[in-house]
């Protein structure tokens, strides 16, 4: 058992959780707002795959973070005109812009990747002078990559702006009764512009962790469905920052478990180990009773001028 | 004719609804081609190549045929359910389940040929709609969402299937050689129509018969009509005493059972055997989705829509071949002329909606002359 809870399983965990967690904060400022964001999956996948393609135009790692979350933002852009602009329903343009992702990664993987210097860009560990000499969480939480340590930042900044500053206030209040918010002389559709804005840019941070920090490469859907994970963390979470976390969490946890009982149980069916963070998720969102928490306009489009 | 009257006749709703899928046509292959020029491909031999591998030659329309068929059966299972409102994504897991339920019969059983693939069928179609229970059930005991619900079904029905055909453990693993796969289905069951050499898959006629029940059941019958009110509104269906939590079952058992069809329909006509990768990317329960997308929710656009599909993806295939621009490109094209059709639909009402009005609005002089006027 103590082989189990090491530290390096627990560091494993939150490597396994960041990118899902990042894009859950985002996701939860979108739907607070009102945008329901379904696309996240295609955003992720769009920053998995900027990454790798940014690393490789600009010649540096961080360069293809940035270059990431810019394809995500652009992802992010269109739904945002079909949903707000035009009102189109958010669920079925969710869907559409990710297989339009699906496609676009897939197609470019083949022809701007070049599979000559894959593997030189990677977000490697870096460790926090002084915290990660912590015994134990030390190394489990602070000799991470970067982007990792974005997700704290995220994880601080996210419920301090929605839940302590007036533009919070706003958003989760466009995400209730945006007439009211509009008596109020805010503007609606703007707000929830930035709103969904922000949840691309974190889709595509995460998912630039996920190609970047694993090898760097970019293999056709990398993402394996993280971005639905997110979607239903935020629904777990109950449309609340740090819960969605915890939600990300556990995913993050079954994965890490994933590897261990594998190696611990050899004889036992590896597909039953792939399976098992995609049952647990399942498990959890069926125990849930009502949707309690869920913003009252989440989905619907703004048609007032 | 006054320049009034050719505005008005020009954007009549016929007209409109007539230019927007045309548009949204260009709109996608426009995109289509901005992306073989990044491959450094001509635009001009990358269409001739989709073209010439979808409806040029037998074999191509043969291969459109083969390609289109899973996609019009879960293309027509997205319709049953989306109509009803019922965001049901999980075609793909039910059509993984349902080929996981018929193809052992149409493997180890021992019945002739013409029954086999009919309980290898109707095996099929239990297994996915059983597989779409699940979340039918939770949705209705306990309001989970099944857009999530299904979409996790999905992952875990593709790894049931591969844990059954995994090398060396999976119980319906063929020893006799080295893929994740299946032992081959009884020659009796191969579900092959040879026009000229070229085969096609006639289980397409199933599903052009599904659609066809589909249109009937939708515009003519009681539970049609319920599935139609439940999707238009739901607070209206339920006050005029209709049970929303029972079309919610029978819609996604049903979706479940016609997309279960999907991969035995495809494995009994193509490679004829059960392997890991079934339904290759992105899948053909998601490309389902994007059939229905494009046929409206109408099951015989659906059913144009899927051999379009299936032309775009038997054409792909081919373009790869020739040009060495991957066949993703018909996953591109595909996406983009949805959200082109989507939107430009959205654009026209809004248009339409607007001319209506400015007419309404108009000087009286321009009105027809009525009592009052002309009192006046």
């Amino acid at each position: 058992m103590d082989v189990v809870f090491s530290v390096a399983f627990f560091a494993a965990v939150v490597r396994l959780t960041a990118p899902i967690a990042i894009a859950a904060l985002g996701e939860v400022v979108a739907e607070r707002s009102g945008v329901f964001n379904v696309g996240i999956e295609g955003m992720m996948l769009m920053g998995a795959f900027g990454g790798v393609w940014g690393a490789q135009i600009f010649g540096a790692t961080f360069a293809g973070v940035l270059f990431g979350m810019l394809l995500a933002l652009a992802l992010g852009l269109i739904v945002a005109v079909l949903v707000i602009n035009i009102g189109l329903d958010q669920i079925v343009v969710g869907i559409v812009i990710t297989i339009f992702a699906l496609g676009v990664t897939s197609y470019l993987n083949g022809v701007v990747i070049s599979s000559s210097d894959v593997h030189d860009y990677q977000l490697t560990r870096v460790a926090i002078p002084l915290l990660s000499d912590i015994p134990f969480f030390g190394s489990v939480l602070f000799n991470q990559n970067p982007v990792v340590y974005c997700g704290y930042v995220l994880m601080a900044a996210v419920p301090w702006w929605l839940y302590r500053t007036h533009d919070g206030l706003v958003l989760r209040a466009t995400g209730e009764r945006s007439e009211a918010v509009a008596f109020e002389g805010h503007r609606v559709r703007w707000t929830r512009y930035k709103a969904l804005c922000f949840g691309a840019l974190t889709a595509g941070l995460g998912g630039t962790m996920i190609s970047l920090a694993t090898g760097g490469i970019f293999i056709d859907a990398m993402t394996a469905g993280r971005g639905w994970i997110a979607l239903i963390a935020v629904v777990l979470g109950r449309w609340r920052p740090l819960l969605s976390v915890g939600a990300c969490a556990l995913f993050g946890l079954a994965g890490a478990l994933q590897f261990r009982l594998q190696a611990n149980n050899p004889d036992l069916p590896v597909e039953l180990f792939f399976a098992l963070p995609y049952v647990v998720t399942l498990v959890f969102l069926f125990s849930l009773k009502g949707k309690s928490g869920e913003p009252a306009e989440l989905g619907q489009p703004y048609t007032a001028r | 004719m006054n320049p009034a009257a050719l505005v008005q006749r020009a954007t009549s709703t016929r007209v409109l609804l007539l230019l927007i899928p045309i548009f949204a046509l260009f709109g996608g292959l426009a995109v289509g081609a901005l992306f073989l020029l990044i491959a450094g491909v001509d635009p001009v031999d990358g269409f001739d190549s989709l073209i010439e591998n979808s409806v040029g030659n037998k074999f191509a329309i043969a291969n459109t045929i083969s390609q289109a068929t899973p996609i019009m059966f879960t293309g027509l299972a997205v319709t049953i359910c989306f109509r009803a409102g019922v965001y049901n994504v999980g075609q793909e897991g039910s059509l993984y389940i349902g080929a996981l339920a018929g193809i052992p019969l149409a493997i180890y059983l021992d019945l002739p040929g013409p029954l086999l693939i009919a309980v290898a069928f109707i095996a099929s179609a239990a297994g996915g709609a059983l597989w779409s229970l699940i979340p039918a059930i939770a949705k209705v005991r306990r309001g989970t969402n099944e857009i999530m619900s299904t979409l996790l079904l999905n992952f875990i029905a593709i790894y049931l299937v591969g844990y059954f055909v995994a090398r060396e453990y999976g119980p319906l693993w063929n020893d006799e050689q080295q893929n994740a796969a299946s032992k081959f289905v009884k020659e009796d069951a191969h579900l092959t129509s040879l026009i000229d050499g070229a085969n096609a898959n006639p289980a397409i006629l199933l599903a052009v018969a599904i659609g066809l029940v589909l249109i009937f059941l939708l515009n003519r019958t009681t539970p049609g009509f319920q599935i139609r009110a439940l999707g238009f509104n739901p607070a209206a269906a339920r006050y005029a005493g209709h049970s929303a939590d029972s079309t919610v079952i029978w819609t996604m058992l049903a979706s479940g059972a016609v997309a279960g069809l999907a991969g035995t329909a495809a494995i009994l006509s193509q490679n004829f055997l059960l392997s890991a990768e079934l339904s290759p990317p992105p899948g053909w329960g998601y490309i389902g989705i994007a059939a229905a997308l494009l046929g409206g929710l109408r099951p015989g656009f659906v059913i144009l829509a899927a051999l379009f599909l299936g032309a775009l993806t038997a054409g792909g295939q081919g373009l790869q071949l020739n040009t060495g621009a991957p066949s993703a490109l018909s996953d591109v094209i595909q996406a983009t002329t949805i959200i082109c059709v989507m939107a430009g639909s959205a654009l026209g009402l809004v248009i339409k909606r607007r001319l209506e009005i400015s007419r309404a609005l108009k000087a009286p002089s321009e009105r027809p002359a009525t009592p009052e006027t002309v009192e006046r």
